[in-house]
């Protein structure tokens, strides 16, 4: 009997291929190593090609969205103008001081300079904390050197969590915070982040994503949304709470 | 003279609101508020401007351009809207509100659209480079194992 695999007709004076008993290990083998071989690819791939963050589209509506449809700006007892000073975040470790930003010469928004890495600064042009408006303050996540900065701590905010901004008026403003998200710097949704909303509004703005050696700057912000739930007179321990100071972020 | 008791009490009546009808006359004389929403953006960006307190058609202006608007009345409040335009160079623009002798003015910031530069960049990690050299690792061993595995069609048959 020829085997299957001998073409028919084939010549009875050929050699007839000997049959090696051979382990079942080897195909085995192969199949598993090349999903290695190919798993691996995928990884090299991967790591070359940048892969972009899934994210759902938003269907906005055909005509344009009234942001005073649900906001009133004269409808509540919002407090009047007045600098901040001073954020604090328990639940999270943040105690920074405040400082004014604008804009730099090519029309970016200032930030607090790279050598004070314990600053946050706040949006001086915006609305301040507990004015009707978003009042937005930015923090880096790390500086050149130092490691973490003021917000690297944001990465571990919650909703939920409590964020007290003291103002020059001695008044504590307590926010909640709402939401959390990410954006890729290029399309940094404004109409969110200083847009209004019922209620005087706070948000957190540092760096997130990867970070761009060419360009020397992270790829995304990471913005916290949160939400006026009240005021008071600043106590005195409110005022005897220590400031994360400079030498808080030598490591 | 000693007032007698209904007199007593109309009298606090009518003061009490008298009263009423002062403070609930109050905001329509209050000084109006402009609201901006955004108030930042980049070219292209459509502000929406709220004059609360402005029972008037109103007009507003966009301070050193040639960017002005009308607010009509609605419901108390003014409220229109602009659209920042090529010519609005990155900057603090202010915008005024002038409803009927009363004028208020709020900033408007014209950004380059980006977001904020936040971090130097110590912290972060290598995950990259990282993956990639795992993934390197894993390609080499499979290449080396599926090459031990190779049948050796060069052996010949005995």
């Amino acid at each position: 009997m020829s085997p299957p695999s001998e073409p028919a007709g084939g010549a009875p004076t050929r050699e007839r291929p000997v049959h090696r008993p051979e382990p079942a290990f080897r195909p085995v083998a192969a199949v598993v190593l090349s999903f290695v071989l190919a798993g691996g690819l995928g990884l090299m791939l991967g790591s070359v090609v940048p892969v972009p963050a899934f994210r759902m589209p938003h269907f906005g509506s055909p005509f344009h969205d009234d942001p005073f449809a649900v906001a009133d700006p004269a409808g509540g007892t919002w407090l009047d103008r007045s600098e901040p000073t001073r954020v604090d975040i328990g639940a999270v470790g943040v105690h920074a001081p405040l400082t004014a930003l604008g804009l730099d010469y090519e029309g970016n928004f200032e930030v607090p300079r790279m050598w004070r890495p314990h600053e946050a600064g706040w949006f001086e042009t915006g609305p301040t904390p507990g004015e009707f408006g978003p009042a937005v303050l930015m923090g880096h996540v790390d500086t050149e050197r130092s490691g973490p900065a003021v917000f690297f701590p944001l990465k571990e905010i919650e909703e939920g969590d409590r964020i007290e901004v003291t103002r020059g008026d001695g008044i504590v403003v307590a926010f909640e915070v709402t939401a959390i998200e990410s954006y890729a710097k290029r399309r940094l949704p404004y109409e969110e982040v200083f847009g209004i909303e019922p209620q005087p509004a706070l948000r957190l703005i540092t760096c997130g994503g990867a970070f761009d050696r060419e360009s020397g700057d992270y790829t995304e912000n990471l913005v916290v949304f949160a939400t006026y739930t009240g005021h008071r007179d600043a106590t005195a321990k409110d005022r005897a709470r220590p400031l994360n100071g400079r030498d808080h972020f030598k490591d | 003279m000693r007032m007698t008791q209904p007199i007593r009490g109309m009298l606090a009546a009518l003061s009490l609101s008298a009263a009423l009808v002062l403070t609930s006359a109050a905001p329509a004389n209050a000084a109006i508020t402009v609201t901006l929403s955004p108030t930042a953006g980049a070219t292209g960006t459509r502000v929406d401007v709220l004059a609360a307190n402005c029972d008037l058609d109103a007009t507003g202006d966009v301070e050193n351009t040639d960017t002005s608007f009308k607010l009509p009345k609605n419901n108390n409040n003014a409220q229109g809207s602009f659209t920042v335009t090529e010519k609005m160079k990155p900057g603090v623009y202010t915008v005024t509100v002038t409803c009927g002798s009363d004028t208020s003015s709020t900033k408007f910031t014209v950004t380059s659209g980006t977001g904020a530069a936040t971090g130097g960049g110590s912290t972060a990690s290598e995950a990259a480079t990282a993956v990639l050299w795992t993934g390197a690792a894993a390609v080499l061993i499979a290449a080396a194992g599926l090459w031990l595995l190779r049948r050796r069609s060069n052996v010949p048959a005995v």
